[in-house]
């Protein structure tokens, strides 16, 4: 590329400044919309993310065959020591917690009302991602936690003593009081409508299973390990006999969900790639019939017709990046203004700030939503603009490659 | 400076068909153009004069007769033949000017250069040749920062950087005062003179017919004259004549920007 030719290119860019604003409007306003968008869709992915592979759900879960689709109380993994030390033993696992449901009735006072008994690892669980994380204060044996709702359905308060009723493993009557420690916000919705929470000692003798869990939930040291974590461990023989399941196999739908939001992501690119076309196209259009006499000029002197290419091409190109530059920091400005804040993409909807969250498959979706973008979203952005770039300066080259300097010039 | 044919046109007709009405532009013009000739073709509007430097200069080709161009049948060349010859045997002054308008003086100059293949040695070339005719102050100012006159300088300055055997100038006075056409005519004949660059204009322009040694008259699309005079004596612009004064010879106000005329010009072809 000769010096000349990326002088002229970049310089031209000044002569009409009022036309060449609109260009970088038009393509800096479409790559903010697709890295403003973008942020959105990835803080709203990470949310979704974050509430599948978080307290809920975990990388992986272990569970006796049928149990996903019965819940049946007699459906557990036995050995629960033995498994638990297998588990924790592969080299990926971040930690691993066994837990245990089974529905019950609650009783405050008179009414009895329909509730989960959710058993729980205190420790393990206490920790980042578990399912008591946050809790101002370690849950105590004789003690349980209600879910938000449920609390509020059966009008308890912390302190309160409830009779918790049900059927045991052995199927033999389950029955015993529990002190209300806590009302929680979880971010598993089924705790939230109808959790009661005990420790897992406590739900193990409540619903007589000793050394037995329903569930193990494992959180991988790093979200990309969860397939080769749950290879290793069906390869176990002591875990024979169970179905291990990483989360993509669990929730599926959300999955879909996830690949929704980049397929967003794409649309705006289009959105993007529209903009970009309109106003380059527009730009270099009007530039090179604006300058039919110059191009004649440059032919006289004994130009090649691909010279004139190059300048049109570098002129569109060069418009592409410096529209790219100014969406970007308009993109990052707001991604980055709004990072630690926060979007309560809630309040869009109208609902005055009643609604804080949704739920979907037992999990609740915060719609709180920190944006957060990647470098490749960026380089997106840029792809499509520069490919826009070379699509919008076809028309105008072939019109330059084409001229015969003596009719351009008398242009 | 010798004789030999730089242009052979033998009965060279150009008809113009818009469609509707065929325009004869040419109507059969024959003609030699020597080595050093420092002609001027006249005519009314309509004549063909610019119309036959066009196809001198391999803008356009005719539609009958023979024009050879430095031994070149022009009307045998490619589209990228004529524009090599162009290029590297040609120059041009055109009546507006055109310099790229986004570039400085120097860079104008450098443009010719680098399409010419010239590398790293274009930006020293330009300057010396931008210094050689007195125009070094105007080297960064880009076209818009320039008067009329010192923009066809500066367009003479390009014309004569790819070393042309011939440099075609249409109207180039049209747009200048008497004072920036008397110098721009001046630093003409100086390459004329000293280098023997040959120049052919297209002119209504009585200013450049004075300084012409010879002048064709085109009437109709045909040479209806053709007559060898003596110029006017070559001065410096102030009316002084500095026809015998050598370089470096004491000039007050012409060229602009320099004391003297300069010196040598020995970068150009002899």
């Amino acid at each position: 590329m000769e010096l000349s030719t990326l002088k002229i290119g970049w310089r031209n860019l000044g002569r009409n400044k009022r036309r060449t604003a609109l260009a970088l409007l038009a393509i800096g306003v479409g790559q903010f919309a697709l890295l403003a968008s973008n942020g959105l869709m990835r803080g709203y992915a990470d949310n979704i993310r974050l509430a599948i592979t978080g307290p809920m759900i975990g990388h992986a879960q272990v569970h006796a065959p049928q149990w996903k689709q019965e819940r049946a109380l007699d459906l557990y993994i036995d050995n629960l020591p033995e498994v638990m030390k297998q588990v924790r033993a592969d080299e990926a696992v971040g930690n691993a917690a066994a837990r245990v449901y089974a529905a019950a009735l609650v009783a405050p006072e008179q009414d009895a009302f329909i509730a989960m008994v959710v058993g729980l690892e205190v420790d393990v669980e206490s920790e980042s991602y578990g399912m008591l994380s946050g809790l101002d204060e370690p849950l105590k044996e004789g003690h349980v936690l209600l879910g938000h709702r449920l609390a509020k359905k059966i009008d308890a308060k912390p302190g309160m003593e409830i009779a918790v009723v049900g059927q045991a493993a052995d199927g033999s009557l389950a029955n015993d009081l529990f002190i209300v420690q806590d009302i929680i916000s979880s971010p598993a919705d089924l705790v939230n409508q109808s959790g009661v929470v005990m420790s897992l000692a406590d739900a193990q003798a409540l619903l007589v299973m000793p050394d037995q869990a329903h569930e193990i939930v494992i959180r991988a040291k790093q979200a990309g390990q969860a397939e080769q974590i749950v290879e290793r461990l069906r390869a176990e023989p002591i875990l024979a006999g169970t179905e291990i399941s990483p989360w993509q196999e669990i929730v599926p739908e959300l999955v879909v969900i996830l690949k929704t939001s980049d397929y967003v992501g794409y649309f705006v690119i289009v959105i993007v790639f529209v903009a970009a076309v309109a106003g380059i196209a527009n730009t270099l259009m009007m530039a090179t019939f604006e300058r039919m006499h110059e191009f004649g000029m440059l032919l006289a002197l004994g130009s090649r017709p691909r010279r004139l290419i190059r300048m049109i091409v570098i002129e569109a190109v060069l418009t592409g990046i410096l529209g790219v530059i100014i969406g970007t920091a308009l993109g990052y400005l707001f991604v980055f203004a709004t990072a630690d804040s926060g979007i309560d993409m809630a309040s869009w909807g109208g609902s005055g700030g009643e609604v804080k969250d949704m739920a979907y498959k037992g999990l609740n979706l915060p719609l709180h939503v920190f944006p957060r973008l990647e470098a490749f979203d960026t380089m997106l952005g840029l792809i499509a603009v520069l490919f826009t770039s070379l699509v919008a300066s076809i028309w105008p080259a072939w019109i330059a490659a084409r001229l015969e300097p003596m009719e351009a010039m008398r242009a | 400076m010798t004789n030999a044919a730089l242009i052979t046109a033998q009965d060279v007709m150009k008809v113009y068909d818009t469609g509707r009405v065929e325009v004869r532009a040419l109507r059969g013009v024959t003609l030699d153009v020597h080595k050093g000739d420092l002609l001027a073709i006249v005519g009314p509007s309509g004549s063909g004069k610019t119309t036959f430097l066009n196809l001198i200069g391999a803008l356009d080709v005719a539609t009958a007769g023979r024009l050879n161009v430095l031994d070149r049948d022009v009307s045998a060349l490619s589209k990228r033949q004529r524009a090599d010859l162009r290029l590297h045997s040609l120059g041009f002054v055109f009546q507006a000017y055109n310099l790229v308008p986004v570039l400085t003086a120097r860079e104008n100059v450098e443009f010719v250069l680098e399409l010419q293949g010239v590398g790293a040695q274009r930006n020293k070339q330009a300057m010396e040749i931008l210094e050689q005719l007195g125009l070094e102050e105007f080297a960064d100012r880009r076209p818009n920062e320039l008067s009329g006159g010192q923009q066809q300088r500066v367009a003479v300055a390009r014309a004569v950087a790819s070393k042309p055997q011939l440099v075609l100038a249409d109207e180039p006075t049209a747009n200048l005062d008497g004072e920036n056409a008397e110098i721009l005519l001046t630093m003409m004949r100086r390459l004329n003179k000293d280098h023997g660059i040959t120049f052919v204009f297209s002119t209504h322009d009585p200013r450049v017919v004075a300084h012409a040694r010879r002048v064709v008259t085109l009437v109709d699309g045909r040479v209806a004259k053709d007559e060898t005079k003596t110029p006017v004596p070559l001065s410096d612009g102030s009316g002084e004549s500095k026809e015998n004064a050598p370089c470096g010879t004491s000039a007050p106000e012409k060229p602009k920007g320099r004391s003297s005329w300069p010196c040598g010009l020995w970068f150009l072809p002899v």
